[in-house]
Formats: C-alpha cells, sequence, structure tokens
C-alpha cells in the first residue's frame, strides 16, 4: 500500500553506546519516549543502540518493531544503515569501509549492499561472534553486521540498506587499546563522511516516498467519498495521470462537478482522459 | 566508462575476457559472488536507485544463448535469431521496456562469447535458408564496446560465416572499433533514431541526433552497412511535422540508396512492464497517456495504423520502397 505519511525516516542502527554518543551529537537525536535505546529527530533520523553480537541485535530489533511507539508512528523507514567499530588486517585505525559484500562467518552466507554509497575503502564485512584478534582474511571483522542486513530486509528498501565500519583495531592496534574517547575520536574524526552518506540515504528515502505518496487530489475524494481497495487504486492512478499530463487544473474542475459514487468519479476522470488521448494534430 | 563496482561470478574469473575489463577498470571495487542472481534483479531491487551508479557484472550465461526472434522481429533474410550477450543499457530511456523487464539497472555481461558462438553456429548449421542474428535486444550493442569488446569479438567471427547476417542494433556512436575493421557484408548496424525533440526528452544520456548521423555517415562511407530504425514512434500533437524533420536530417547525412534497410516502429511494451514502468516513474506523462492493449501489448491511443501510414507516405519520398519494414 501507498505511504502516506510526509515523514520518512532514515534508521542509524549501532552497537555500543559510545559509538552512539557522537552520532546523537551530530545529529541532534534525543531520546525517544519510553525506550533508553532508540533516539530520533526531527530531521527524519532515528538510531537504534542494540547492544554486541548478533543476539543483542536480533533482540534489540524485535523489541523495537514490537513496541507499540513504532506501531502507533506514521513513519515508515526505507533506508537502513548499520555504522560501527570494527577490525583490519590492514587498513589503519579511523579509516572508514563502506560494505560491499556483509557476510556471516557461523552460517557462511553472504549478502550484497547496492553500491550506493561512495568512500576511499570498499569491500567485506565479516561478522564473527567472538572478536577476531588474528584477522586472516582481507575483510572487516564485526559482530553485528550480518545480523542486521537480515533483519533490515524485513523493515528497508534492499537498496537502502548500508553499511559502513570505522576501522577500530588491526594487528598493531589491538582490540585491548579500544576506549570510549578511541571510539569518539573515530567517529568525529569521520563526522563529515557519516554526515554525506547519511544525506544521501535520506534524501533517496525521501525521493522514494515521494513517488509512492499519494497525490494531494486523491487524498481529498478519498476523505469525501468512500473507496473500496479497487477503486481507491484506480482513483489514485488517474489523479496521479492528470498531475504528470500537467492538467491538474482540468481534474480540479471535475472534482468540482457533481458525482454520486466513486463509480461515476471513475467514469468521469477516465473519459476525460480518453477524449484527450486520441488527439494528435491540433 | 565507471562503474560503482565489479561483480564477477567466481567460475569466470579467470576467463580472459574478464582479466582484460578487470584490467580496464582498476579503481573500481571488485566482488567475488557465485551467480549473477545474488546482486541482480533480487526481489525488493529498485530499478530507479540503481540507475543512479549501476555495477558491472560479469557473468556466465547458461542453457540456451541464441533464441528465435520474435514474430515480425527485424528484416526478412533468413531465419531470425537473437542473442543477449548483456542485460541492460548504459542509456536512459523513459520508454525503455528493460525498466519493466528487470528490477535491476546493473549491467550484466555474460563474458563466455565462444558458448553464444557455438550457438549461432548451432542455428546457422540447422537453417540452410540463411540465418540473420540480432544483437543488442536486452542492452545497446555498440555503447559498451570499449568494455565489452563486443565487435572485436563477434566481427571476425561473422567474417567466417557470410552466409548468416548480424545485426547490431543501437544508439551509440562508438563506432572506432568498427571502423577498424574492414567492413564485412553480412554485417548490418541499425541505428534507432526519434525526432530530436522526442529525444531529447527522453532518451537520457543518448548521444544528439547529430552525433549519431555522423558516426552512421562514417560507418557508410567507410563500406559498413548501415539501417536506420526510426522507432519508437510516439504519437502527439505536431508528431508528424516532428518525423518529417526527422526524415530530412537522417537523409540529408546519410545515402538513402546505400541503407540497407529503414523500418518504423511504434511505441508498444508488454503491459505487465508498462505497468512496472509507472511504478517507477508515476510522474512521467509518457506512461499516463492513454493506452490500448492487444495480446497482451499496450500501445499508445494516438497514433496507431493512421499515423504509421502517414509516416511511411513521407518516408517514401526519401527512400525506396524496397528497402523498407515495418517493425511489428
Ligand atoms: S538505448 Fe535502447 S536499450 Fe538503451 S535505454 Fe534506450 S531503449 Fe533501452
Amino acid at each position: 500500500m501507498p505511504i502516506v505519511s510526509e515523514s520518512v525516516l532514515i534508521t542509524l542502527v549501532v552497537a555500543l553506546p559510545a559509538e552512539a554518543g557522537p552520532l546523537k551529537d551530530f545529529f541532534q537525536l534525543k531520546p525517544l519516549r519510553a525506550t533508553n535505546n532508540v533516539f530520533q529527530s526531527d530531521q527524519g533520523i532515528r538510531l537504534l543502540v542494540t547492544g554486541v553480537g548478533r543476539k543483542n541485535l536480533n533482540q534489540s530489533f524485535a523489541r523495537f518493531t514490537r513496541s507499540e511507539l513504532t506501531k502507533a508512528s506514521q513513519q515508515v523507514s526505507p533506508a537502513w544503515f548499520n555504522i560501527g567499530i570494527a577490525g583490519h588486517r590492514e587498513l589503519a585505525v579511523g579509516e572508514m569501509m563502506v560494505a560491499n559484500k556483509i557476510s556471516c562467518a557461523v552460517s557462511a552466507q553472504s549478502s550484497f549492499p547496492t553500491p550506493v554509497l561512495s568512500g576511499n575503502n570498499y569491500g567485506e564485512v565479516l561478522t564473527v561472534d567472538e572478536p577476531e584478534l588474528t584477522y586472516p582474511q582481507n575483510a572487516v571483522y564485526d559482530m553485528e553486521a550480518h545480523a542486521f542486513w537480515d533483519m533490515a530486509l524485513n523493515y528497508g528498501m534492499l537498496d537502502l540498506i548500508q553499511c559502513c565500519k570505522l576501522i577500530s583495531d588491526s594487528p598493531h592496534d589491538g582490540v585491548e587499546k579500544i576506549t570510549a574517547a578511541l571510539i569518539d575520536e573515530i567517529f568525529y574524526a569521520a563526522s563529515y563522511e557519516i554526515r554525506q552518506h547519511v544525506d544521501l540515504l535520506r534524501n533517496l528515502a525521501y525521493e522514494q516516498q515521494q513517488l509512492m505518496s499519494d497525490p494531494a487530489p486523491y487524498l481529498e475524494i478519498a476523505d469525501r467519498i468512500h473507496l473500496n481497495v479497487n477503486q481507491a487504486l484506480q482513483v489514485r492512478r488517474l489523479c496521479q495521470r492528470f498531475i504528470a499530463l500537467n492538467r491538474e487544473s482540468e481534474l480540479e474542475a471535475l472534482l468540482a462537478t457533481e458525482y454520486h459514487s466513486a463509480r461515476d468519479l471513475t467514469h468521469i476522470l477516465r473519459e476525460s482522459l480518453k477524449s484527450a488521448g486520441k488527439v494528435i494534430e491540433e | 566508462m565507471k562503474f560503482s563496482g565489479v561483480y564477477i561470478e567466481r567460475a569466470i574469473a579467470e576467463h580472459e575476457l574478464t582479466q582484460r575489463i578487470i584490467a580496464r577498470v582498476s579503481g573500481t571495487p571488485v566482488i567475488t559472488i557465485d551467480r549473477y542472481g545474488e546482486v541482480f534483479n533480487r526481489a525488493g531491487q529498485n530499478f530507479r536507485i540503481q540507475k543512479r551508479a549501476p555495477a558491472l557484472i560479469l557473468a556466465k550465461k547458461h542453457g540456451k544463448t541464441v533464441l528465435p526472434a520474435p514474430e515480425g522481429y527485424g528484416f526478412e533474410q533468413g531465419r531470425g535469431f537473437y542473442f543477449s550477450h548483456m542485460l541492460n543499457c548504459l542509456y536512459d530511456c523513459r520508454y525503455c521496456f528493460l525498466q519493466g523487464m528487470y528490477r535491476s539497472a546493473h549491467y550484466v555481461l555474460f563474458v563466455n562469447y565462444e558458448d553464444f558462438m557455438a550457438g549461432i553456429d548451432a542455428e546457422a548449421l540447422n537453417h540452410d535458408e540463411g540465418t540473420v542474428f540480432y544483437s543488442g535486444y536486452d542492452c545497446d550493442s555498440l555503447a559498451m564496446e570499449p568494455i565489452s569488446a563486443f565487435c572485436e569479438s563477434f566481427i571476425p567471427f561473422f567474417a567466417n560465416r557470410p552466409a548468416s547476417i548480424l545485426e547490431i542494433r543501437t544508439k551509440s556512436t562508438q563506432v572506432r572499433q568498427l571502423l577498424d575493421f574492414q567492413p564485412i557484408d553480412n554485417c548490418v548496424v541499425a541505428m534507432s533514431f526519434t525526432p530530436e525533440a522526442a529525444s531529447k526528452r527522453w532518451e537520457h544520456k543518448v548521444p544528439t541526433l547529430n552525433k549519431r548521423l555522423q558516426a552512421m555517415k562514417k560507418l557508410q562511407r567507410s563500406g559498413w552497412k548501415v539501417a536506420v530504425r526510426f522507432e519508437p514512434v510516439i504519437g502527439e500533437a505536431g508528431v508528424e511535422a516532428e518525423y518529417e524533420r526527422l526524415f530530412s536530417q537522417t537523409f540529408g547525412v546519410l545515402s538513402a540508396d546505400e541503407l540497407h534497410s529503414v523500418s518504423l516502429g511504434e511505441f508498444r511494451l508488454p503491459a505487465q512492464f508498462h505497468k512496472n514502468l509507472v511504478n517507477l516513474y508515476p510522474d512521467e506523462d509518457l506512461l499516463a497517456r492513454e493506452t490500448v492493449q492487444h495480446d497482451g501489448m499496450l500501445s499508445l491511443a494516438a497514433g496507431g495504423e493512421a499515423l504509421l501510414e502517414a509516416l511511411e507516405d513521407r518516408l517514401f519520398s526519401y527512400v525506396d520502397r524496397s528497402r523498407y519494414y515495418r517493425c511489428a
């Protein structure tokens, strides 16, 4: 069904409160009522803090999507963006890598985010259940990305589900050195890129939202008369066609005339489009 | 030519063409996959979003590589077949059926040309009456030449098979590779044209009419057989005058007497594809116009037979009827 709400969301997903801190600051996110791990701005950005590992992420998603708050919300989130720290054997601490492949070390399954984001480094994110200290593969090691992908697929648009990782550890800088202060530093250093990615995803989500949203004349009609599902689809498309054909004023005039039923109206609109459709030479 | 990424099926990673392409796109992220279906045409993908930054997928074509051409497709010089060594196109024509056919805008290039060639040979062997092979059915065959090396591979192949004809359907000006070869008699380069205004409005990223005419002129002058496809014809107010101008521009540059063939074909596409296009571009006026449906195919209500006949009349003042056919 078409999305009615004007407000489109991008949902950022992080594992750690330390990762959430800088994001709350960048995007002016405020805690959402009755939650302690969901934050939101009035600019259409939401943040979910899941805890570390696949299990915590799954539970967090489940709690979040079940919550009354989410159910009551008119807002949909076509874009989902996992961002967080991870380890790599070659990339230096602080570098960002955009995921073009997300694999699960346990199930050996891989998924491939659409290459929408651009950056300096691209590569595979390999999700493991225990911190990886030897970095055997040429991949970024994290603990949530694959679970994130699987969950986000249920709620977002496939092409707008994205992931990027900030390098926090490597063979030279082990996991023991990771502190909240280091995470803070890494996120602040990458703030420009993070903002760019978020802006792009939000714009794409907005564009999709606009395409799917109901045309204003249709909403007026739906307010005035009862339309069954089939009629609603037909009237909606007829309104869209008038607008696309730049015949909005004609549509307005037709809507101002007397019509007695949805059938009546559909007939009037269709006939009007039909008669104009046959004209070739003026 | 820039791609947002290059996906490579493991099975053809070592293929010569794959290796060549990788060398050409150095700097582009390369991602290994098992089957191209992992990234192409998955449920939930969106053509319009992907078209902003398409990736290149190098894959192996399995199964039948050459298929019978639909009834009425192309000219009559033997049994018609088509083959799709590539899916999707560099350009972005708003009327293109590919947007309705695939959910994904990535370019899939099947690098196992040897299997396409074997398929062509097999069909040619089965049909003594001669065969015509249409390329560019699901793509534009020339547009990606620097990457795909399509002409580089298939022109020498057809040069040794004079009984079979290759038609290369295109809107591209990438003719350098063809010009480097000696022309062969059994290859036809067919360029599609719509009037300039229509092209500007709907054929995004397609080279200008003038540039395409000049490319065709170069080919014609150097001895290649060229053909002109006036399609899709989109009926609307003033369209006859637009076509009159287009015919005069076209035949002012190309020698009508030396053309292999000329055709006209109206804007038609399967109803389901039209529906998919509408979902992608609900605000596009071309897709909001009145349509008629016959046997599952949609065409515009404006135009139809009367318009085609009127255009044919005008066309015959430039081109001999014997060179003409109407595209089904
Ligand atoms: S050139 Fe042909 S294949 Fe390419 S987008 Fe246009 S209509 Fe489609």
